[in-house]
C-alpha cells in the first residue's frame, strides 16, 4: 500500500464533533463545562449514568440539558420514564429550555463580577500581567468556520421554556414504562425485559444501526432516562437493573445511539452495592453530591449548591480516558502531573455551571456583604455606647464645671514613632 | 522497570521467564477507579508475543474495545484471529446459561490445545441473576478444563464491594475463586484512573514455588497508564521514574 493518501474531507455525523484524542464522533451534553469534564464530549454509541445522592432535581436538569441539545442539533431523542416520577417523561419533554438569544442582557450576575473586576483594577507585577485571568470554569466554545449550520453547543437559558414546534415532536419519542407493564397478564419484573426490547426495535426501525461494511453513520440518536430503577418502575431483583444495562452496551456499541440516565440513589439507600454494579455496566458515571441536606457544606462553599465528581470516564478503544489528557477543568490538560481539581456546580439565574472548588473558597459578595452588615452593627453599637459616655461626660462637666479634654483619636504606635520620635525615644 | 519484569516466573530448570506457566491459574480483581483492563491486554500481548494461542471470553466489552486497544501494542487482533492464533467468545449472547456457556469453551480449547484462557469478567455472571454457587461451579469446571488441556486462565472480578459489608454474594464468589487461583493481583486507585496500584499476592492453590515474591502494603507497586500500558514504578520515591 501506498504511504501517499488522497486525502478526504470527511463531513463529520450532523450535530457532533471528531475527538481530538481519536476522533471518535462526540455528542455534546448541551453544557460546555460538562463536556470538558468528559474529554470533548460524550462519545457515540457510549452511556453515562447520572447519580444524585440527594432528592434534588439537579440529575434531571442535566438530562434536560441533554435532551434539548438533541432538538437543537437536529437529532432524534427517546425519552424514557414514569409518569409516577414527579413531572414524568413527558413533563420533561414539555419544560425544555429554550437557547439563549444572545442579544438579551447578559447574566447579571456575570455582569456583577464583571464591574467588580473592573472596579478593582489592581496593580500587580509585570510578569503576571500577560497571563490569563484566574477562571473556574470553562467558557462557551466558539464554532469553527462553515459549520454554522451545525450545531454542536448551544447556550441555554433557563429562564425560558422551549416551544415545542411540529419538526421537534416529530423528532422526539416518549416512552412511559408505566405502559409497558400495563398489561395485568405480564408479571411486572420484566419491566426492563420489555424496556430492551422496544429499545431494540425502536434503534432497528429507525435505521440506527451501524452499518456492517464499516462506512459512517448518518445521523445518531440520543435516549434519555429519567429516574432509572425508581420504585414506581415497579418491584424488580437487582440482577434486572444491571443486565438491562449490561445487555444494552452491546447493542448501543452496534448502533449509532448514545444514553445518558440519572439513577435515584436515595430510593435504593437500602442496597448500596446496586450503585456499583450499575456503574460497572455503564461506560461513564457522573456523581452529584448537593448541599441541600448539610447546612455545614452550605456555609462552606456559599457560591455553590454541590460538589460534582466522576468515578468512571468515558474511554472508548482506548486505555486511558481521552478527558486525562484534555480537560481543563479538572485541571489535568497538556497531561501536567499536577494534581487534580475538586468540581462543584451552581445553578445560576438562567445558566448551569460547573466549576472547580477549593477549600479556601474566595470570599463571594454573600459574604462580603455579611461582614459589612456586621460592621454596620458594631458601628451602631459603638455609637450608642459613645452617647451614654458623652452623657457622663456632660454630667461630669456640670459637675465640675470644667470643660473636658477633648477625646483624642486613637493613635498606633508607629504613627507616634513616626510623628514624635522624642517622646518614643524616651 | 521493564514492562515484562513486574511478574516473572522461575521454571524449574532456573530459567526466569514472563510467560504464565502451564496449568497455572491468575485471579484479577480491580475496582471502578482502578479498572485492570490494562492488564488483560498486557496478558494477551504477551502471550501472542510468544507466541501462545490465546481464547477470550468477553462478556463486558466487545471484541472491537480490545482490537483498538492492542492495535497500540503493534498487534492486529483481527489477523490474529484469521490466524487461529485469537479466539474470541462472545459472551454477551451465550451469558444467558452457564452450560452453553461452558460449552462454548470446551469446543474452542478443544480446537485451540493449549492456550492462554482469559475471562471478562466474572462479576457480571454473578449480577446478571446467577447465583454464586453457580457461578464458582462454572468458574470451577474452567479450571478443570484448562489443567487437562495443560493452559493457562487469568480472570477477571470486581472488588469493589469485597471489604465492605455489602452483598454477601460478591465474597462468597471471591473465596470460593480465590481457593483456586495461584495469584491474586489487586489493583486500587491512586486519585484517578490513570494511575494505581498493584499488588501481588501468592494464592491458596500454588504449590511450586515459581520464584514469585508477595508485593503488597509497603512493597506494592505503583502504575501509570498510558496508551501503550502502563509503566511500573517502585512504592516510595516520590514520582513515576
Amino acid at each position: 500500500m501506498s504511504s501517499f493518501k488522497r486525502r478526504v474531507t470527511t463531513t463529520p455525523l450532523p450535530g457532533s464533533r471528531p475527538s481530538p484524542y481519536n476522533s471518535l464522533p462526540l455528542l455534546s451534553t448541551g453544557l460546555s463545562s460538562l463536556d470538558d469534564l468528559l474529554g470533548g464530549g460524550l462519545p457515540l454509541s457510549s452511556s453515562l449514568l447520572i447519580q444524585s445522592d440527594a432528592l434534588t432535581s439537579y440529575a434531571d436538569l442535566l438530562l434536560k440539558f441533554w435532551v434539548a441539545q438533541g432538538l437543537e442539533a437536529k437529532q432524534e431523542v427517546v425519552v424514557i420514564g414514569s409518569a409516577l416520577d414527579g413531572e414524568g417523561p413527558q413533563g420533561l419533554v414539555e419544560s425544555l429550555m429554550e437557547v439563549d438569544g444572545g442579544q438579551v442582557l447578559g447574566d447579571e450576575e456575570d455582569e456583577e463580577e464583571n464591574s467588580e473586576a473592573k472596579e478593582e483594577k489592581l496593580k500587580i507585577a509585570f510578569r503576571y500581567e500577560g497571563m490569563k485571568q484566574h477562571a473556574t470554569t470553562v467558557s462557551a466554545p466558539t464554532p469553527p468556520k462553515g459549520t454554522e449550520n451545525d450545531v454542536y453547543c448551544s447556550l441555554f437559558d433557563l429562564t425560558t421554556t422551549k416551544q415545542l414546534r411540529a419538526a421537534d415532536r416529530a423528532r422526539l419519542t416518549v416512552v412511559d414504562v408505566d405502559e409497558l407493564s400495563e398489561d395485568p397478564s405480564r408479571p411486572p419484573a420484566e419491566v426492563y425485559e420489555e424496556l430492551y426490547k422496544r429499545l431494540e426495535s425502536i434503534i432497528t426501525e429507525k435505521g440506527y444501526l451501524l452499518p456492517e461494511d464499516g462506512t459512517k453513520p448518518r445521523k445518531a440518536l440520543r435516549i434519555a432516562i429519567s429516574s432509572f430503577g425508581s420504585p414506581s418502575w415497579g418491584p424488580a431483583a437487582w440482577s434486572g437493573l444491571y443486565s438491562f444495562l449490561h445487555r444494552l452496551r452491546p447493542l448501543l456499541r452496534r448502533s449509532a445511539c448514545t444514553l445518558v440516565s440519572t439513577f435515584p440513589l436515595p430510593l435504593h439507600a437500602s442496597s448500596p452495592t446496586l450503585l456499583t454494579r450499575l456503574s460497572h455496566a455503564s461506560d461513564g458515571v457522573i456523581s452529584l453530591t448537593s448541599f441541600a441536606s448539610s447546612p455545614l457544606s452550605i456555609s462552606q462553599f456559599p457560591r455553590h449548591h454541590g460538589l460534582l465528581s466522576i468515578p468512571k470516564l468515558p474511554s472508548l478503544g482506548s486505555l486511558v480516558p481521552p478527558s486525562a489528557k484534555l480537560s481543563v477543568l479538572r485541571g489535568l490538560g497538556g497531561g501536567g502531573e499536577g494534581r487534580e481539581n475538586n468540581l462543584g456546580f451552581r445553578v445560576k439565574r438562567r445558566r448551569f455551571v460547573v466549576e472547580t472548588v477549593n477549600a479556601d473558597e474566595p470570599v463571594g459578595p454573600e459574604v462580603e456583604k455579611k461582614k459589612v452588615e456586621k460592621k454596620v452593627e458594631e458601628k451602631k453599637v459603638e455609637q450608642k455606647v459613645q452617647e451614654k459616655m458623652g452623657e457622663r461626660e456632660t454630667k461630669v462637666r456640670f459637675a465640675g464645671e470644667k470643660e473636658a479634654p477633648k477625646e483624642q483619636p486613637r493613635r498606633s504606635v508607629s504613627s507616634i514613632m513616626h510623628k514624635q520620635p522624642e517622646l518614643y525615644e524616651f | 522497570m521493564s514492562r515484562d519484569d513486574f511478574l516473572t516466573f522461575t521454571t524449574p530448570t532456573g530459567i526466569r521467564t514472563s510467560s504464565l506457566p502451564i496449568d497455572f491459574a491468575v485471579l484479577l480483581t480491580d475496582t471502578l477507579e482502578s479498572p485492570a483492563t490494562f492488564l488483560l491486554t498486557h496478558f494477551v500481548a504477551r502471550a501472542l508475543r510468544e507466541p501462545r494461542k490465546v481464547l477470550f471470553v468477553g462478556l463486558s466489552l466487545a471484541f472491537e474495545h480490545y482490537a483498538t486497544v492492542l492495535k497500540k501494542n503493534g498487534i492486529q487482533l483481527a489477523n490474529e484471529r484469521t490466524a487461529d492464533r485469537f479466539a474470541f467468545v462472545d459472551g454477551s449472547t451465550a451469558a444467558g446459561s452457564l452450560p452453553k456457556l461452558y460449552e462454548a469453551i470446551a469446543t474452542a480449547l478443544q480446537s485451540s490445545g493449549s492456550a492462554l484462557v482469559i475471562i471478562d469478567d466474572l462479576s457480571s455472571l454473578l449480577w446478571s441473576g446467577h447465583s454464586s454457587t453457580d457461578v464458582a461451579r462454572f468458574f470451577a469446571g474452567v479450571r478443570a478444563l484448562v489443567a487437562s488441556s495443560s493452559s493457562s486462565l487469568v480472570t477477571l472480578m470486581h472488588g469493589d464491594d469485597l471489604h465492605t459489608a455489602g452483598d454477601l454474594e460478591d465474597s462468597h464468589l471471591f473465596r470460593r475463586v480465590l481457593q483456586q487461583s495461584d495469584l491474586w493481583l489487586q489493583t486500587t486507585s491512586l486519585s484517578s484512573q490513570t494511575r494505581g496500584e498493584l499488588s501481588i499476592y501468592r494464592g491458596p492453590a500454588l504449590v511450586e514455588d515459581y520464584g514469585i515474591v508477595d508485593r503488597s502494603g509497603p512493597t506494592a507497586l505503583q502504575y501509570k497508564l498510558d496508551e501503550s500500558g502502563p509503566t511500573f514504578s517502585v512504592k516510595g520515591l516520590g514520582k513515576f521514574l
